[in-house]
């Protein structure tokens, strides 16, 4: 019943934009959400979305796969969609009490654009083309200058490498202490949730006194190979900017841009 | 409590890109009151076979018995009928709780309960038991496990490592079931406290006469403790027969990823190497026969 967890979504690939510097791949995802968020008429937005599509194609990543990381917000594009189309000015259809404006049909499609880009340009630059180690290694080095005001980078970035190491470890855990359970006659599923509540204690302690017998564990082990910090510490995969990285990094400024100062050069035009 | 799979296929993850077949349609049947040792090489199917058993996985095909009376049937994907089938599945998986139980590896993991006594009370309780009852299986169980008394008010957590072992083990015998499957209880032990664990569980099931299934990589354990040996293959049934028949089809285990005992071996190269021997020499006692024979003498 655990198996449905999928972490780490990483699609190993070799398309344009797995061969990114994953550093430039999180600017690049800042500036297009913000992109997304000036965008403030239709017209726009649907630019936004042709982009969004392109680079879902540029990214070799398979429609069914972003179909399914969309799933989950499902309940809230429907729900923005629904709120939208039935307020506005200009009545389009009336069924009884069901009416739909023009402007809030056109408000609706604006907003599930909005939310589909936002998730799958994420889920495109971030989560489905770096791995979770080179996403640490990323942030930690994007984050490095706050070292200057004495925040340990590098310990925040081993605290989540560490994390999402020990999850499968975990879950894992987790299956074989419910199979002992139950054979012993353990019922997850009857009861009320007080009753279902109590009959999870029998997992729950087992499994955070071997979360700390594994952390005790890794720590000796880092210990014993004298780990001592990130201070001086040199990388096996250093991570370096190309040249295309600066075009993609130039392309998405200009993107940018455009989003902000071409709705405002067509309004002075045509007023 | 006769054990028998008819037809039984386990497939994990079903249409998904991942699926695997860990048990591909075997018949096997398990005797009543003896030990059945149960080899076979890392994914062979093993521990899928004794989840099934135990009733803590449904086959995908194919059915199980014990003693005689069909305690699964498997799930059949026929939407018109589901809902019925699922709710008889779920009163016969229910039949077969409590019937088998099993002790895993590590299973000191499982410790949860603030004392021992509690902890062992675990599984008799779920059962429900009076409070009598439970108190006298507990004290049974935990004497069978060598856990003395004054340790029943201990925290399971206090003890050492092998006296939480033994503590583990006490809650599943505790519950008292017709069926007992080892899964490698004696796992990352010194040789003195797998003898001790192993011969212990042993000694339990002459004693108790109960039908016990024991999976290991020790080929060494096998031929001290089990009576038959099933020997699996690629999620197939490949070898069945006594220790003695097992262990002379060397050439067999070998296909099987597996290997003879090492005092078998030794045989084996001496029969190589052009001396008489009996190929069938798979413990000590044996050993000891068959050189004394070897040199002529009468002991």
């Amino acid at each position: 019943m655990l198996n449905d967890i999928t972490l780490g979504q990483y699609f190993p690939g070799n398309s344009a934009i797995h061969k990114l510097d994953p550093r430039m791949k999180i600017i690049i995802a800042i500036i297009y959400i913000a992109a997304i968020f000036f965008a403030a008429d239709i017209y726009t937005i649907s630019i936004i979305f042709i982009i969004n599509i392109i680079i879902i194609l540029l990214s070799e990543i398979p429609f069914i796969i972003m179909l399914k990381a969309l799933k989950p917000l499902i309940f809230i594009i429907a729900f923005s969609f629904i709120i939208n189309i039935s307020s506005g000015e200009n009545l389009l259809i009336k069924f009884g009490f069901v009416k739909i404006y023009l402007d809030g049909l056109l408000n609706a499609v604006f907003f599930v654009i909005r939310i589909v880009s936002l998730v799958s340009a994420t889920s495109i630059f971030i989560t489905f083309t770096i791995s979770p180690t080179m996403l640490t290694d990323a942030i930690e080095q994007l984050l490095s200058p706050l070292k200057v005001i004495k925040i340990p980078v590098h310990e925040f970035a081993l605290m989540m490498m560490i994390t999402l190491r020990m999850i499968p470890t975990l879950i894992e855990e987790t299956e074989k202490i419910i199979n002992a359970q139950k054979a012993r006659g353990a019922d997850f599923y009857s009861g009320n949730i007080l009753k279902r509540a109590k009959a999870l204690i029998p997992v729950l302690i087992p499994l955070i006194v071997s979360a700390f017998r594994r952390a005790d564990e890794l720590a000796t082990a880092m210990e014993c190979r004298c780990y001592r910090g990130g201070k001086g510490r040199t990388k096996m995969k250093k991570l370096k900017y190309s040249l295309r990285d600066l075009c993609a990094f130039v392309l998405s400024v200009v993107f940018i841009t455009g989003v902000i100062i071409l709705p405002k050069i067509i309004e002075v035009k045509y007023r | 409590m006769q054990i028998e799979c008819r037809n039984l296929s386990y497939i994990y993850g079903q249409n998904t890109p991942f699926e695997k077949v860990a048990l591909d349609n075997i018949n096997i049947s398990i005797e009543s009151g003896i030990i059945t040792g149960l080899i076979g090489h890392t994914g062979s199917g093993k521990s899928t076979l004794a989840l099934l058993i135990c009733g803590l996985l449904r086959p995908t095909s194919g059915s199980i018995f014990m003693g005689g009376e069909e305690v699964y049937k498997a799930e059949k994907i026929n939407n018109k009928k589901q809902r019925g089938v699922k709710k008889s599945n779920r009163k016969s998986s229910e039949k077969m709780k409590f019937k088998a139980g099993i002790i895993f590896q590590y299973p000191e993991y499982q410790l949860f309960e603030e004392t021992v006594y509690k902890d062992i009370a675990y599984g008799p309780t779920n059962m429900g038991l009076s409070k009598q009852e439970i108190d006298a299986k507990v004290r049974e169980a935990a004497e069978f496990a060598g856990i003395p008394e004054n340790l029943f008010e201990a925290s399971p957590f206090e003890l050492s490592g092998g006296q939480r072992r033994r503590a583990a083990i006490a809650g599943i015998i505790a519950m008292d079931p017709p069926i007992l499957i080892l899964d490698e209880p004696a796992a990352g032990l010194d040789p003195r406290g797998r003898g001790e664990i192993l011969g212990g569980l042993c000694e339990y099931q002459k004693i108790t006469k109960k039908t016990m299934i024991m999976i290991s990589h020790s080929m060494e354990d096998m031929a001290k403790y089990a009576d038959k040996v099933h020997v699996l293959k690629n999620a197939e049934s490949y070898l069945y027969g006594t220790v003695d028949e097992i262990f002379s089809k060397a050439d067999e285990l070998k296909e099987a990823g597996l290997d003879v005992p090492q005092i078998t071996n030794l045989f084996l190269e001496l029969d190589r190497r052009g001396l008489k021997v009996n190929r069938n020499v798979y413990n000590l006692e044996k050993a000891k026969d068959e050189i004394v024979r070897l040199l002529g003498g009468n002991g």
